[in-house]
């Protein structure tokens, strides 16, 4: 498929063509009759799931996967290098003190850490390089199709209600964008709800007369009539099904946010609900300044967060189906900046958890002297490890989702 | 002046009429609102005339001069929600829509986050000069704002030395603010963060600190000779690629995603002409055949902010202006913490079920005379109906002048004289709330 958008030259008004191929419409889900039917309640089969995490705004690889006895550690980071508390997970790397619960995931070989992971001519901008991360491509402009939007369009296609959902924020991201599946995304349950109060009936039926396809299209740009309308319906459904999830689940204690959106990410993919890709979002990672203070209890965070999903999917006999796959936009420069911070670089580190992978280290150290620019090179594509996801993970063919890449199984 | 191209006057015809839906649409690209008092005063006036009306605006009245006079006690309380509640205030009173809509314009393209200044009083001096400056020339604009104190604290610029250099605020001005990405190297990046070195906070200001500052020629954009940060934004100001950035921005935003290509180098002429004059570039674009063309209508997502101000004005209901802004920032666009610095993505992304169902809640708690979120808007006020179908007649005449389908009046209409029975309050609830969730509202 070719997302290449026109080059709008002349006086062509074009854009929105493009995207009315692109979701190639009437755009109704497939059995959103059946939504409210709990399918999978008692399948013995789970299928399998994925979770993506993203960190934004460039997580420092240097000092995640930490390679301590290289001595030019110590002479790029003077004031950031850190020397105690450090998890060896082999010879080469140890993981920062904070990741606690990931260097024991390496310890039980549910983890497995890819060194040098990025894409060729890497872009030092986070809006480009998430853009690129999340579309799996380079040669497009301005991306409107994520990699895993394009996977649950085909997961909807054979029959998944609610494929894939984005939790705890509220915008889809691009990652999740795809021609016919419009994914929710929500901050919380509570969130996710129509309270219409006593005029709710009335309201039922007013959009479902607003929503009915017969309505007369009354300007050219019809496309975007379908997407408003696709919206709304898929809003209206995930409510329903979500309020039904929420009727079984305590409300939560006092636990911190992103740990929080774990737990509801473990409720939801063992809902029964048809989810198979989970994003989460876990951001602040731009440290420009002050980077210690603030790098160490964000990688705590994201450590208890990754240890409350995979315990409580363990608990309930879903760890063996799910992948967790953990990506930040870039790296940050081996150098530090005058400012004990770091600046934006190339390439990063990837971590892959799930029960059953190739765990380890893979891949060399990253140099810290033959640099792009200041920044670790890139040794690894991330699309290797998207289209190992893609086809042997979710069984979803990588080039439907936008991913060409080179076959590789380091996964399984 | 004029422009030449798709920036030419609009010449209305015969076949294309500078009738109603034409000014409606005008009034909703430039100002999201439509009041019967606007459309008034702009029934006789031509395209141009119209345009001029919506650059020069009216000064404050009695209402908005009581909104700005509680800015002191506003900033007193250093509170973000207060702080917003109250910004919304100001968008809602302003008697020169056009002004507050630059603001809200101003605050995505600068996008700064209350979270990380961490100074409400800062963030109100950065809104101050996108009301003092967004309607001026984009060079006092952007030098005032790239050295306030709000900007320096966003972009980590106090951090930014000789010989010690942090390219955050270099970066994202060229990146964001002035030229679009692939329009400079990395090269250009570092050696302007060198150029901006130097600028830290000092009582609460902007200050430039000599000694802080890494002296000798900068190599920015092909020159050699620049030695400070603001030699570099006048480079930068200078270019026709800076033309071309604005120009692309300004008919995203009034002309939509859907544009001709030619559009961007027929306004970014204009631009160059009128000296980064937005006001000027304003009255040319809107005044144009590009905005009027017919293919420029209903093309934009509305955003949750012109959701909110597009019912709140043309309907003139006035609500309590914290839970107002709670209700935007549900809906995706909550005012001082726009998600990066990159601004809110806009148009489908503004489409997602979240966000849908909080549109849908906006609508029905407006809707509801006696919600708790919202303080009785008195519907009936505007409407002055008697019965469902006058009650819908008048809502669809306020909010869409342009007319509605046959078929989505008769839908709406067999449901109002369906619930007919029920309490007229909650009648007109549940026909307001409805004609905010027909696809037509959300689009604009």
């Amino acid at each position: 498929m070719d997302e290449k958008h026109d080059d709008d030259r002349g006086s062509r008004w074009s854009r929105r063509e493009l995207l009315a191929r692109a979701l190639a419409l009437p755009v109704l889900p497939h059995g959103l009759a059946s939504l409210d039917e709990t399918r999978s309640l008692s399948s013995p089969v789970r299928s399998k799931n994925l979770v993506v995490i993203e960190l934004a705004g460039g997580n420092d690889a240097v000092n995640t996967v930490v390679p301590h006895i290289d001595p030019e550690y110590a002479r790029a980071r003077p004031t950031l290098a850190i020397r105690r508390g450090l998890h060896p997970i082999d010879e080469r790397v140890a993981l920062h003190p904070a990741l606690v619960r990931l260097s024991e995931l390496h310890a039980s070989n549910e983890a497995a850490t890819v060194l040098g992971v990025g894409y060729p001519d890497p872009d030092r901008s986070h809006f480009r390089s998430m853009d690129i991360w999340q579309s799996g491509r380079t040669d497009v402009e301005d991306p409107r199709l994520g990699v895993f939007g394009l996977a649950a369009d085909v997961l909807h296609g054979r029959g998944a209600t609610l494929p894939a959902i984005g939790l705890g924020i509220s915008k889809r991201p691009l990652g999740l964008a795809g021609r016919s599946f419009v994914a929710p995304a929500l901050t919380n349950l509570a969130e996710h709800r129509l309270d219409l109060g006593d005029i709710g009936p009335e309201l039922e039926r007013a959009r479902a007369r607003a929503l009915d396809t017969r309505t007369e299209p009354d300007t050219r740009d019809d496309v975007l009539d379908g997407l408003i309308k696709n919206t709304a319906r898929q809003a209206y459904a995930s409510a329903r099904t979500l309020q039904q999830l929420a009727a079984t689940r305590p409300s939560g204690g006092g636990a911190a946010a992103f740990e929080t959106t774990c737990a509801l990410a473990a409720d939801v993919l063992t809902a029964s609900m048809g989810v198979r890709i989970v994003w989460l979002r876990l951001a602040g990672f731009d440290t420009h300044a002050g980077q210690a203070r603030v790098h160490g209890p964000l990688l705590a965070e994201l450590d208890r967060g990754i240890g409350t999903l995979r315990d409580t999917l363990d608990r309930r006999g879903a760890w063996q189906t799910t992948r967790v796959v953990v990506f930040s936009e870039f790296g940050r420069r081996v150098a530090e900046n005058r400012s004990r911070g770091t600046d934006h670089g190339a390439a990063g580190h990837v971590f892959l958890l799930g029960r059953g992978l190739r765990s380890g280290v893979h891949g060399d150290v990253p140099s810290l002297v033959d640099l792009d620019r200041g920044d670790l090179r890139q040794a690894f594509d991330f699309r290797r490890i998207y289209a190992e996801l893609l086809e042997s993970w979710l069984e979803v063919p990588p080039l439907e989702a936008g991913v060409r890449a080179q076959a590789s199984s380091f996964l399984t | 002046m004029t422009g030449a191209g798709w920036l030419r006057r609009f010449e209305p015809t015969r076949s294309r009429p500078f009738d109603l839906a034409a000014r409606v649409h005008v009034l909703r690209r430039a100002v999201f609102a439509h009041p019967p008092s606007w459309l008034e005063a702009t029934q006789d006036g031509s395209p141009s005339e119209v345009a001029a009306w919506l650059v020069n605006g009216a000064a404050p009245d009695a209402r908005e001069r009581r909104v700005l006079a509680r800015r002191d006690a506003i900033l007193a309380l250093d509170d973000a929600e207060a702080t917003a509640a109250w910004l919304w205030s100001r968008l809602l009173t302003a008697q020169h829509p056009l002004r507050a809509r630059m603001m809200l314009f101003w605050h995505d393209h600068f996008a700064t986050a209350l979270s990380k200044v961490r100074s409400c009083a800062w963030m109100v001096e950065q809104f101050d000069l996108f009301e003092q400056f967004g309607l001026g020339s984009f060079r006092d604009l952007l030098g005032h704002v790239s050295t306030g104190p709000a900007m320096l604290r966003w972009l980590d610029a106090e951090s930014n030395r000789r010989g010690n250099a942090n390219e955050n605020l270099a970066r994202e001005l060229f990146e964001l603010f002035t030229l679009g990405r692939g329009n400079y190297t990395e090269e250009d990046v570092r050696e302007a963060a060198r150029a901006f070195t130097g600028w830290r906070i000092l009582r609460g200001r902007g200050h430039f600190d000599e000694r802080l500052h890494d002296r000798g020629p900068k190599r920015v954009l092909g020159r050699d000779d620049l030695e400070r940060g603001l030699d570099v934004l006048a480079l930068v100001c200078d270019s026709e690629q800076h033309a071309r950035f604005v120009a692309e921005r300004l008919l995203r935003t009034f002309v939509g995603p859907d544009r001709p290509a030619r559009a961007v180098d027929d306004l970014a002429r204009v631009y160059r002409d009128e000296a980064c004059r937005i006001d000027r570039t304003l009255e040319v674009l809107l005044a144009s055949e590009v905005v009027h063309d017919s293919r420029a209508r209903n093309t934009r997502v509305r955003s949750p902010a012109a959701f909110a101000i597009w019912i709140l004005r043309t309907l003139g209901l006035e609500v309590a202006p914290i839970p107002l802004h709670r209700a935007v920032a549900h809906m995706g666009q909550e005012l001082l913490e726009p998600p990066d610095v990159s601004g809110w993505a806009g148009e489908e992304a503004w489409l997602s079920s979240a966000t849908w169902l909080a549109r849908a809640r906006f609508a029905s708690d407006l809707g509801r005379a006696a919600a708790p979120l919202f303080p009785a808007p008195r519907l009936e006020r505007c409407v002055r109906g008697h019965g469902p179908e006058r009650e819908l007649d008048a809502l669809i005449a306020l909010l869409f002048p342009e007319g509605t389908t046959t078929h989505e009046r008769t839908n709406l209409l067999a449901h109002a004289v369906e619930e007919a029975r029920r309490s007229r309050d909650v009648r007109l609830a549940g026909t307001f709330a409805s004609l905010l969730l027909l696809p037509r509202s959300h689009r604009f």
